[in-house]
């Protein structure tokens, strides 16, 4: 099944599926109250910092080669290496020789969307190494063997009661429905993991040129204790992650914090700068940062398009898009879902299989309204349909439609000769059509408005 | 060529694109809840964000009463085991308390691996900033032991003085001296470790310390 | 944009195609409460559609064919109303990402894009929402379209116009705004999402057990019409000139 029949069967069946309408609502609330009073309580003017960020990161896109090669001067002169990865496979390998050269076993991770992206948990399983997910919302979606539901929030589809099951079964603990039982379980589980992993691999929140540092933001500390405890560090970033100072944090990390789940600050926010110094008691002996391209210059190299490496990916476009809360997040099948991922997924994956995404879309512009760093959202959803169009990889089906459709519509005269046959034609398809289409098929006017004022008619 | 050639050979193949830098703002033109730069606005602002987070918070008055205080939150915890970065803050509160250096052991005098860390119930560190708008605590690896110390235990007490305490990120994260040094990593740590991933129900001590206490000193 | 209006302008009317071929009555309402204002109301049946369905659906060329019709038959007229958010905000915000480039047609867009509003936004650039007389004893609330809200900035708008309708009792939803899930070809392309997120928006109001609900796009009110029998919601969904044809009567 290729993967737009794949889209449309999934969100079928997520569209009417009401347990999980009810779950993601019930998130998705909370998670707007939270997010609603921390942009009031915190912010003078909302809009004038975002303003201000987009500025910031447009001067990263202005700037980003010669940033990434001061990002990699700073950093490396304290030891750390820096490779790049034109690609997944690039990136995998780096990791296997890694692994290899160190004769790894058991490997950390923290959440981190890079590493979903070059579907490392399948790469690191089919070489047989024992691989840990941290993040208690990833480690929730690995156990039950799927992938994150959303970029934030990896297990907001989960109630607590799947999760004690899934946790009785994998974990062998006692059925418990209390959220903190549960998360003490993980917690038990994974700090074994942590103390003697070989290799710890983390994603980056932001990569600081001026500083040669990565940035990680999280809650719960297992991004610490992958950074504390094994010997190597391996960070995977996408090269959009730049900021050019350290000081952009103070803007920066409350911006992604209160977008992705209404906190002021996230619990941790750790800045890397290196393997373990000299004069520290501890840390990795060895820290490497994979900057990964991945399309990404592909993405850049576009006028239209470049805007969306402005996005700090804090999941807040997915929150706010109520085709994201009909068909969830697994039904994109990407590793970037909602509005964003449906932007950058045909860019980064091909237009032809991923152009569905572009028009699962109202167009309703609530993504561009919560964007942190004022990313065109849904012009740019606009825009790739354009471009699906010129590249031919729109439905077929529909562009034939548009094409009469164009034909028709610009002239009266041809309209009022095809208007009666409309009006035979419309009733006559609706046998063929499924329940949801056949409700939506209008019943036109006896007369046109044109006609009907034409001949000082009126409706009343 | 090599694939970092061939990226930034890519990336600077677009020449169109405007270099000046981005205007930029100071946290006090951002942020609604800028506090006042007065000692006891810091202080009241810094109170209530930590305690708001979770933290237990010792506003204290002499080494002896910061030593009191310690000694009281070592009997909270079930083990014995503490350990310490003796930073020269540290050092001055346990001269005052000669019976609270017993309890713990110097990290700087020990090769602990990670697993050694299971039987350790506490780690008492130092800072290097503490952030009022957010009851943040900017610590460094030199002043806070290297890296496991202040995460691995269960409780992190830190010790710190008024001096530390900054309006906002910004201020901690332009110091000249903060960014200085032979440091490979710091964290700006706000309130215990925590997770909403059940349903959005908050839990404290997902897996960082479980509880994280202050004692701020102002002689 | 602030679009700024001159008084005792005649109005030329800009029918969408849906109210064309389908809703025209909604045309004629607006028609006559325009002419209990005291204005002067004209129409071009060379008009036909703006574009916005091409356009939406990403097939720029043939939009830009129908927009092109569309800005031929409107290049002399004083000022172009319609009673809907989302063709307005083709005209206004869209037209110059069609034309782009185009220095010729971009003259044309930007000299009709500053004489297009939407009804409730027109009203009441011209301060004429106190000019509004009527009476209907209705419980009713809004659904402000997502284009008229957030491409065009149409706020309060709406609720100022109906506060002039004696008897009129406004709900308004705890939950905030979410699209009904028209979108155009949208509903037609992806017609189970669209009805799951009819189903989600309609929520916020059925338990109020409303006369009516106001809405100011003819796509949402043909979507909503569609999906409001299996969504539960009872009252009657008109759109905001319909309602005030009658109240005004």
């Amino acid at each position: 099944m290729n993967t737009y029949a794949k889209f449309m069967r999934e969100a079928k069946s997520m569209a009417g599926n009401e347990i999980h309408r009810a779950k993601i609502k019930k998130a998705i609330t909370s998670y707007e109250i939270q997010v609603d009073g921390m942009k009031k309580q915190q912010f003078q003017d909302w809009n004038a910092a975002r303003e201000v960020a987009a500025g910031i990161k447009n001067e990263v896109l202005a700037n980003l080669p010669e940033m990434l090669q001061e990002f990699e001067e700073k950093l490396t002169s304290r030891g750390a290496t820096v490779l790049w990865a034109e690609n997944a496979e690039q990136a995998r390998h780096y990791i296997e020789e890694i692994i290899s050269r160190h004769n790894a076993r058991k490997v950390v991770k923290s959440k981190s969307m890079t590493t979903e992206e070059i579907e490392l948990n399948e790469y690191l399983e089919s070489r047989g190494i024992e691989n840990w997910e941290s993040d208690l919302g990833e480690l929730i979606v690995q156990l039950a063997d799927e992938k994150p539901y959303h970029i934030v929030t990896p297990a907001m589809h989960k109630s607590k009661q799947e999760i004690a099951r899934l946790f009785v079964e994998k974990l062998g603990i006692e059925y418990t429905e209390n959220a903190e039982e549960l998360t003490m379980a993980a917690r038990a589980h994974l700090r074994r993991a942590f103390v003697t992993a070989d290799i710890g691999i983390t994603g980056a929140n932001f990569i600081i040129a001026e500083e040669g540092a990565i940035v990680m933001t999280e809650n719960e500390g297992n991004g610490r204790l992958g950074m504390a405890c094994p010997k190597v560090h391996i960070a995977i970033a996408g090269i959009e992650k730049m900021l050019p100072r350290l000081a952009d944090l103070s803007l920066f990390l409350p911006l992604l914090t209160t977008s992705g789940t209404g906190q002021q600050l996230t619990g941790y926010n750790s800045i890397v700068r290196g393997p373990k110094s000299a004069a520290e008691p501890d840390g990795p002996e060895e820290m490497i940062v994979i900057l990964l391209d991945n399309g990404r210059s592909n993405i850049y190299a576009q006028d239209h398009f470049r805007e969306v490496l402005r996005c700090i990916r804090c999941g807040a476009c997915l929150n706010a898009c109520p085709v994201f809360r009909s068909v969830g997040g697994h039904t994109y099948a990407t590793t970037y879902q909602g509005p964003v991922g449906s932007i950058i997924t045909p860019q980064l994956r091909g237009m032809a299989a991923w152009q569905h995404l572009a028009h699962a879309c109202s167009l309703c512009g609530a993504c561009t309204e919560v964007c942190p760093v004022g990313i065109d959202l849904h012009p740019l959803l606009l825009e790739t349909r354009w471009q699906a169009d010129k590249e031919h990889a729109a439905s077929k089906k529909w562009q034939f439609a548009i094409k009469m459709w164009s034909k028709i519509i610009p002239s009266r005269k041809v309209i009022d000769t095809f208007r009666p046959l409309m009006k035979i034609f419309l009733p006559l398809a609706k046998p063929f059509l499924s329940a949801n289409q056949k409700k939506r098929i209008p019943t036109m006017a006896k007369k046109s408005f044109a006609q009907m004022w034409e001949n000082n008619e009126s409706t009343r | 060529m090599n694939p970092r050639d061939s990226i930034l050979k890519k990336l600077s193949s677009i020449n169109s694109l405007q270099k000046t830098p981005a205007a930029r703002t100071q946290d006090r033109q951002i942020y609604q809840d800028y506090p006042e730069e007065t000692k006891d606005e810091l202080i009241a602002r810094f109170k209530k964000q930590f305690l708001a987070l979770a933290g237990e918070f010792f506003p204290v008055s002499s080494y002896e009463k910061a030593g009191a205080h310690i000694f009281e939150l070592l009997k909270s915890v079930d083990s014995t085991k503490h350990l310490v970065e003796l930073n020269p803050l540290c050092q001055k509160i346990f001269s005052a308390c000669p019976e609270l250096e017993a309890k713990f052991e110097n990290i700087e005098n020990k090769t602990l691996a990670a697993t050694d860390f299971a039987d350790y119930a506490t780690g008492l560190t130092g800072a290097d900033f503490l952030v009022a708008r957010t009851g943040s605590i900017v610590l460094r690896t030199n002043s806070a032991g290297g890296r496991r110390l202040s995460v691995l235990p269960p409780l992190h007490i830190v010790v710190a003085t008024v001096a530390q305490l900054v309006p906002s990120l910004d201020a901690a994260l332009q110091n000249r001296g903060f960014r200085e040094g032979d440091w490979s990593y710091g964290t700006i740590i706000t309130g215990p470790s925590r997770t909403s991933d059940i349903e959005k129900i908050l839990v404290l001590g997902a897996h960082g310390p479980k509880r994280l206490a202050l004692i701020l000193l102002d002689e | 944009m602030s679009n700024h209006v001159n008084e005792s302008k005649t109005i030329s009317l800009f029918i969408p195609c849906l109210v064309d071929q389908i809703l025209p009555e909604i045309g004629f309402a607006m028609a006559d409460v325009l002419r209990k204002l005291h204005y002067d109301v004209t129409y071009d049946a060379r008009q036909t559609c703006c574009g916005q369905p091409a356009f939406n659906a990403g097939h720029r060329t043939e939009a830009m064919s129908v927009a092109k019709q569309f800005l031929a038959t409107f290049s002399n007229a004083d000022c172009i109303v319609s009673p809907s958010g989302s063709c307005s905000a083709m005209v206004r915000n869209y037209y110059p990402v069609l034309f782009a480039g185009d220095e010729k047609m971009m003259a044309q867009v930007h000299s009709v894009q500053e004489r297009t509003f939407e009804f409730s936004e027109f009203i009441s650039a011209e301060n004429k929402v106190e000019r509004i007389v009527g009476h209907a004893d209705v419980s009713l609330s809004i659904h402000n379209s997502c284009h008229s809200m957030r491409e065009l900035g149409i706020d309060e708008q709406i609720a100022d116009i109906l506060a002039r309708i004696e008897g009129v009792k406004l709900f308004v939803p705890q939950v905030e705004h979410t699209c009904c899930g028209f979108g155009g070809l949208f509903s037609y392309k992806m017609p189970d999402i669209a009805s799951a997120m009819a189903k989600s928006r309609l929520e916020a109001f059925t338990g109020a057990d409303l006369d009516v609900l106001i809405v100011n796009d003819p796509g949402c009110i043909q979507h909503l019409r569609a999906e409001a029998p299996s969504a539960g919601f009872k009252g009657e969904i008109l759109h905001l000139v319909e309602f005030l044809q009658k109240a005004m009567d």
